[in-house]
């Protein structure tokens, strides 16, 4: 029987995506399961609102409401306890970026690295970067910069972010909305989609043929988890 | 609240908050620490509602992504459903929903025995007419109040406002959703938190 395709969904700007990135990585390399990787631009202040923070900290300019900006809060909260058991640094944006030359990137490097592992490194390097507060996901000469890092042939780059790439990128977020993906990370195997990291078991199992009950919702704590088989029930 | 005592709070419902009762129930029996389940009644958060208005355009996508959110949300229901080992869930009027959450308030501040809750409540679910549920519910709610001193009997308007004091004090505490786990002073919005939580717990050497 063939196997299902893996589409996983991203944005670099995301805090979980950063900290689902590497574990998403393992259903392929530990368990084989190719990934298409698809840039979902977040529209941010669709469902949070807008914000711009000084590099030290205080908000210069919003229109959150407090609900909102407890649930950012929760998220970069719960996100950072996350990363920091990665041993990854995450700080908070100081605006709402706009990602989407990030994902049209993302396109061209999965078109044209030499390897997966070269698309890995370009991946885990932009998110690296990028929560650091050390890359301009709007610049293209600071995407270029990491491509060349993971040895990806940038030459021809800036065209196809204008033409071709935006026209790709655009055109994917009208057809991922439309199919219900609504946020990042998501998950697509046939016509179910899965949002967010705690469902990483529960993927897999659908995958590997949906033998077993059902795993449980668990956000990943210890690298080697989506290995162990104990799947909480 | 105590130190080391871990509160899951539970919309019941919501089938999510089943899934949670069920994996925690599970959880509890292989880590040492006591744990209490507290309703937490509030409307979903939905921060695209407190969005200021925009152009057509946006307006429209904010509309195609609650369309998106809500096909999946009906995926994960499923799913859950599935967890549970059911197909549907048979629907108790607002009064009986009104009484569960009301018991779990009985018992809040011990550490009930979850396994028997998830039973008794299950039972609740699984019951095939509303006599047979009936029967049901009055098992589970004996179960809830049995131990409360001085003992207690059901008054609608005081179950009502105790609900909303109790959300309103884990609200004050930063808890924003059910189910939400609450341990020491920190919350974890989900159940699938566990493993973290687990590992703090073997940090502070509370394991078996």
């Amino acid at each position: 029987m063939q196997q299902p395709t893996l589409e996983v969904c991203i944005d670099f700007k995301s805090p979980y995506a950063f900290v689902a990135h590497q574990l998403i990585w393992r259903l392929e390399t530990q368990h084989g399961h190719r990934i298409r990787w698809h840039p979902l631009t977040l529209n941010i202040a669709s469902f949070l609102g807008t914000a711009t923070k000084r590099a030290g900290g205080g908000v210069t300019e919003t229109n959150r409401s407090p609900r909102q900006w407890s649930v950012v809060k929760a998220a970069y909260q719960d996100a950072r306890r996350y990363a920091e058991n990665q041993g990854l640094v995450l700080k908070g944006p100081l605006k709402i970026w706009d990602s989407s030359l990030a994902g049209i990137a993302l396109l061209w490097v999965q078109e044209n690295a030499s390897s997966r592992a070269h698309l890995r490194q370009f991946m885990t390097e932009l998110f690296r970067r990028f929560w650091l507060r050390d890359c301009d996901l709007e610049d293209p000469a600071a995407l270029k910069a990491i491509m060349a890092f993971a040895l990806v042939d940038c030459e021809g780059f800036d065209d196809y972010a204008l033409e071709q790439g935006k026209e790709r990128h655009d055109h994917l977020q009208e057809v991922l909305l439309n199919k219900g993906v609504f946020g990042v990370p998501s998950f697509i195997v046939g016509k179910e989609i899965f949002f967010g990291r705690e469902h990483l078991d529960t993927v897999l199992w659908r995958l590997e043929g949906s033998k077993g009950p059902i795993p449980s919702p668990r956000y990943p704590w210890h690298t080697g988890m989506l290995d162990d088989g104990d799947h909480g029930l | 609240m105590d130190f080391n005592h871990c509160y899951l709070l539970v919309d019941l419902q919501d089938v999510e908050s089943m899934v949670a009762l069920k994996v925690v129930s599970g959880w509890a029996q292989r880590v040492a620490v006591p744990v209490s389940v507290q309703p937490f009644l509030k409307p979903k958060i939905n921060t695209a509602g407190d969005v200021p208005k925009g152009s057509d355009a946006f307006e429209a996508y904010k509309n195609k992504r609650a369309a998106a959110r809500n096909l999946v949300r009906a995926q994960e229901r499923l799913r859950d459903l599935q967890r549970l080992g059911l197909t549907e869930v048979d629907r108790l009027s607002p009064l009986q929903w009104l009484q569960i959450h009301w018991g779990l308030l009985q018992v809040a501040e011990q550490s009930a025995n979850l396994s028997m809750l998830f039973d008794k409540l299950f039972a609740v679910l699984r019951a095939a007419d509303g006599r047979q549920r009936g029967d049901a519910l009055e098992i589970l709610l004996a179960f809830l109040v049995s131990d409360s001193e001085p003992s207690v009997a059901f008054d609608m308007d005081k179950a009502h406002r105790d609900l909303r004091s109790v959300a309103s004090a884990w609200q004050a505490k930063g808890v924003l959703s059910a189910p939400s786990l609450w341990l020491n002073g920190e919350v974890f919005m989900g159940v699938g938190h566990l493993p973290l939580i687990t590992d703090r717990l073997l940090k502070l050497g509370l394991d078996k």
